[in-house]
């Protein structure tokens, strides 16, 4: 809650030390850089990416999506919540889109756009890729 | 001794006001102030009643879709703040203030898609929506209390979920945290740094020991604010060490620093 002072960032043990996810998306195969941006604009490109994969991942369901399910059964009246409270009708090309126009790229038509998920060795110094997965895709009109 | 209190009273509102208004043009200039949001396609928020609040009356939706709506509430929101810090307070303005501020944490915290903690650009405002100086004294002591709560309670949670019992938690958390960094290929010296401090794990976890002994010493806070200063001057070494290090930079935090620098003489 907004108004609650509750901090616990960094106070859990790591789970898994030997590997980590990392996401980014991609214009026509060249990964979005965002590592150079000022902090909150950096931080809005790389945190969002994982939120919205774990949404589609999650059939298009968040934290609140689950929460409106559990506690109203009613059609209509659950549809009216979900339509406010979550991205109920937007579609993942709106999200890729939005997100490549937001890290301040230019989209040209038939431009490719995927959001991918790589898992990355972390038991190295040096963390590296060991494979990557494509999570959504469109192509721009 | 009247002229004296409301003269540092004034002084410590401009201040404050001024800290805010850096912030702002701060985030103006990273691209993500209200105009910076438009045609956000998700949005991702707790179970909030804030939050809920605000996205019930479909207001940040609309400033979503409308991308001169968040040009003109970003000029508003710099006009009322440049109007407290450079012409007067004004109860009017301080309220607009306040629920506009709170609007734009709300609306970048749903794009962000989860809770970021640096509240105190808009949560500092509150005392002032308070004209009686002994309500807006209250207001004050009830601000300063949330805050030392809040970076005690931090210390706090890093001791009973075991993060402090545990060497290579922070190399393992610079790894995590640096990952797209790496990804990247970024060779800057924060790259390096970060580098340095994953292959010497127990310099990293002195560094995770000393920001708990920080966050813990806020609980002097409770007792005396004689120590007010000191726990400014330690805010600013924990955020300063957190922006070189992790790069988390304080922006949004800031006010809260000069709360505690300042308070005292208020």
């Amino acid at each position: 809650m907004i108004f609650f002072p509750y901090n616990d960032m960094f106070s859990y043990q790591i789970k898994n030390s030997k590997s980590q996810k990392s996401y980014f998306v991609k214009l026509n195969n060249d990964r979005i850089k965002f590592t150079d941006f000022p902090y909150w604009k950096k931080d809005i490109l790389e945190q969002a990416p994982l939120k919205y994969t774990n949404y589609i991942i999650n059939k298009k369901q968040n934290q609140i999506g689950i929460f409106l399910k559990s506690k109203i059964h009613d059609s209509s009246t659950l549809f009216f919540w979900q339509s406010r409270l979550t991205s109920l009708q937007k579609d993942p090309s709106d999200w890729l889109i939005w997100y490549i126009k937001f890290s301040g790229n230019k989209i040209n038509n038939n431009d490719s756009i995927s959001l991918v998920e790589y898992n990355v060795t972390t038991a190295t110094d040096f963390p590296m890729i060991k494979d990557s997965f494509t999570v959504c895709k469109t192509i721009s009109k | 001794m009247m002229e004296s209190v409301l003269y540092n009273g004034n002084n410590f509102r401009k201040g404050l006001f001024s800290i805010i208004l850096i912030e702002f043009i701060c985030f103006i200039f990273s691209g993500v102030s209200f105009q910076g949001l438009h045609d956000v396609a998700y949005f991702n928020f707790g179970i909030d009643p804030v939050y809920w609040l605000f996205f019930l009356l479909q207001i940040p939706q609309f400033i979503f879709s409308h991308h001169a709506m968040g040009f003109i509430l970003d000029m508003i929101i710099l006009v009322l703040l440049m109007y407290s810090v450079f012409i007067k307070e004004n109860k009017f303005i301080t309220w607009s203030l306040f629920i506009f501020l709170m609007l734009y944490y709300v609306c970048l915290t749903a794009t962000l898609g989860h809770r970021n903690y640096q509240t105190g650009f808009f949560l500092m405002i509150i005392p002032f929506l308070f004209t009686k100086p002994l309500n807006r004294k209250f207001a004050f002591e009830a601000m300063r209390y949330f805050f030392i709560f809040f970076y005690f309670s931090s210390g706090v949670f890093k001791v009973i979920n075991n993060g402090i019992f545990e060497p290579m938690l922070m190399s393992l958390t610079l790894k995590s945290q640096f990952t797209p960094y790496f990804i990247e290929t970024n060779l800057s010296w924060r790259t390096s740094l970060n580098l340095f401090l994953i292959k010497h794990t127990y310099l990293a976890y002195l560094m995770y020991c000393i920001s708990v002994f920080i966050e813990s010493f806020f609980v002097i806070g409770f007792f005396t604010k004689k120590w007010d200063y000191v726990l400014g001057l330690l805010l600013i070494c924990f955020h300063f060490s957190n922006w070189v290090v992790m790069d988390i930079a304080p922006i949004g935090q800031l006010s809260v620093i000069f709360f505690f620098l300042k308070y005292k003489d208020f």
